[in-house]
């Protein structure tokens, strides 16, 4: 199916009312879990996952991606007002969106991060309708060696991406994958680390993880803060940027969109790291960067595009090799396996009106969103208003039945609350959350397919090289890993060579 | 100190990885066992905090509270966390609405010091809220207690 004729159908697929119901709960949903801060996407999409057994594979998949894309969008009305990330994408944001507010100019904020999400949000979709099809078919000629090639490049980026300490990153990506082996092992089904138990037979949950990691962690650190909202009090007025704003944000938001869908793609990227290197970017081609920081509207188009075109670029490791990119995606993987459907190459042709109807649906989600974050912004800014007192139990009590609305084990909960003390404690001693998780989810398949490789080569680790793509990964993995030890030394000698022409 | 007490836990769960990983069957590297990625990760993560180790050593972090801590704010912390870990142990035994009911209090009055009668209106109507809107509407499995709710 060429991509008109897919998206036609797609678009069929996904006008049916129950989709199209599930289209907008997910983003009305997720616009509402970005504007509140302490419950993210992940630990919405994990909680919610239980709601969809009842529901079709289509439409649940098109719920929760609706959940990704709107908390993208709802993130950056509470950097805006409050000057704090509603979620963890949208901490830039508060750098400039919280000047502009303050100078009585969150109306064009707003404005300009709305209309740069919708615009970054239908590039980043029709990037993914444009690519995933060849993707997938390329994908096909990929066995164990060239998966456990690319999840050895994913590994390098998760630790070279991270924002904090590179030994700390390294540190959580192994500790997770050692997490990871907990269970049965995949090849002999030789119990591991079960301590004897049931619970763990199956492994370590990863809703029950994520929920504690991300969720319950970070509710502990604002009650600790004693977190107070205070939005900030202005009328919002002109919420349709000037032409001027048009002018300063055009450019930022064109690179924004190119840079999130091109990040996003990579394994270990996620949509956070795009929202940075486009505020730096943007930064660094102003001509006026000493405007950045105090209400730069650049600051504010820019890493809130990235984040929403990072949306799409991040479904096409999903939905063409099976291979989840980043932590929401590993939620989303676990969705597809609840309803019995393997993503990867041979989705595009098992499921054709899974894969069109959710990129159509993206189309449809978006357009919503711009509606729903701009007329109805005050409902929105009402919730913010919402004391911590009281959210925060609210948020708890979300988290407990999430937990045990997927497993029904007191131990699971008991799990996720232990993950949220050890995540609180990350957090307070630098340590981050998502290379662990990442190198959980990832962990397993790199397992499953070396061991796999090695029985198809007979022993021989050669396999790795002599497959062209998987060589090629290799080649791309040990680059990452030399290149930035290497590069100042080479800049230092093109300088000295340059300074001493007789040398 | 934080950042040493830190390296320090992690290294000692790495080196209990390594010696529980021992116990599994090995293999080879070109034909390994269930044991061979555990002990090779745990190997790896305790060469990794040993080296955190050394460098909080060698560069001693100023200690103090990391990130912003309000008065009180420790007591609130072990306050929720000790009635989250509570709710987990009489949940079976009590049921999802009454155990709830318990553990909103808690929460409602610990950190904002709602008052009595508002908290106590706040976590009944959660508690039911949570009944309807999971068990009879989006249909989660919650536990039952005794008396079938």
């Amino acid at each position: 199916m060429d991509p008109v004729a897919g998206v036609a159908y797609g678009f069929a697929v996904a006008l049916q009312p129950a989709n199209l119901a599930a289209c907008f709960a997910g983003v009305f949903v997720g616009t509402l879990v970005g504007v509140l801060p302490g419950l993210g996407p992940v630990a919405t999409m994990s909680l919610l996952l239980p709601v969809t057994f009842a529901m079709s594979p289509t439409a649940s998949i098109i719920m929760l991606a609706g959940i990704y894309y709107g908390a993208m969008y709802g993130g950056s009305t509470t950097s805006i007002l409050v000057n704090i990330p509603g979620e963890a994408a949208s901490v830039v944001t508060c750098l400039d969106g919280y000047q502009m507010a303050r100078q009585g100019r969150a109306g064009p904020a707003l404005g300009i991060a709305a209309f740069g999400s919708f615009i970054a949000g239908t590039l980043g979709v029709l990037g993914l309708m444009l690519l995933a099809p060849p993707l997938a078919a390329a994908a096909l000629r990929f066995g164990p060696p060239e998966i456990f090639t690319l999840l050895l490049l994913g590994f390098t980026l998760v630790t070279y991406l991270g924002s904090g300490s590179r030994l700390k990153a390294v540190a959580m990506a192994l500790a997770g994958m050692f997490l990871g082996t907990i269970g049965l092992d995949p090849v002999t089904g030789a119990p591991r680390f079960t301590l004897g138990t049931a619970t763990l037979s199956d492994g370590v949950g990863l809703v029950p993880m994520i929920m504690g990691l991300f969720g319950i962690a970070e509710v502990l650190l604002n009650v600790e803060a004693g977190l107070k909202q205070e939005v900030f009090r202005t009328r919002i007025r002109h919420l349709l940027p000037t032409r001027q704003d048009w002018k300063d944000s055009a450019a930022p938001i064109a690179r924004g969109s190119a840079l999130g869908f091109v990040l996003g793609i990579l394994p270990g990227v996620g949509a956070i790291i795009p929202t940075f290197v486009s505020y730096a970017l943007e930064k660094r081609l102003s001509r006026r960067p000493d405007t950045f920081g105090r209400g730069a509207i650049e600051g504010v188009a820019g890493p809130e595009s990235a984040n929403n075109a990072a949306t799409g670029g991040a479904m096409i490791p999903l939905l063409t090799l099976g291979i989840a990119p980043n932590v929401v995606m590993a939620v989303l993987l676990g969705a597809f396996l609840i309803h019995g459907v393997q993503p990867g190459p041979l989705m595009l042709r098992e499921h054709p009106d899974l894969f069109w109807g959710v990129v159509a649906s993206m189309y449809l989600g978006n357009a919503l969103l711009l509606v729903l974050n701009l007329p109805l912004i005050g409902l929105w800014v009402q919730i913010l208003r919402v004391p911590y007192g009281v959210l925060f139990p609210l948020i708890l009590l979300i988290c407990v039945v999430g937990v045990w609305g997927v497993s029904a084990n007191v131990w699971d909960v008991v799990l996720m609350l232990a993950f949220g003390v050890v995540g609180y404690l990350m957090r307070k001693t630098g340590f981050e959350p998502a290379p662990l998780v990442l190198a959980f989810v990832l962990g397993r398949l790199a397992e499953e397919s070396i061991r796999q490789s090695l029985l198809l080569s007979r022993g021989s680790l050669a396999i790795l090289v002599e497959r062209p793509i998987a060589g090629a990964f290799l080649a791309a993995t040990a680059a990452m890993i030399l290149l930035p030890s290497l590069l100042p030394r080479l800049r230092a000698l093109v300088a000295r060579a340059a300074a001493d022409p007789g040398a | 100190m934080r950042e040493l007490a830190a390296a320090v836990v992690l290294l000692a769960a790495a080196l209990a990885g390594v010696v529980e990983a021992s116990r599994l069957a090995l293999g080879r590297i070109v034909a390994p066992g269930p044991g061979f990625f555990p002990f090779a990760l745990a190997l790896g993560l305790a060469a990794t905090a040993t080296l955190l180790v050394a460098r909080a050593l060698r560069r001693p972090q100023p200690s103090g509270p990391a990130g912003p801590v309000s008065p009180g704010g420790r007591t609130r912390l072990l306050t929720v966390v000790g009635a989250l870990f509570g709710y987990a142990a009489v949940l079976g035994g009590l049921g999802f609405v009454v155990a709830t009911f318990l553990l909103m209090v808690v929460l409602f009055r610990a950190v904002e010091s709602q008052r009595w009668a508002v908290a106590l209106a706040a976590s009944a109507s959660s508690a039911i809220l949570g009944h309807l809107l999971f068990k009879v509407w989006l249909g989660v499995r919650l536990p039952p207690g005794p008396w079938g709710f």
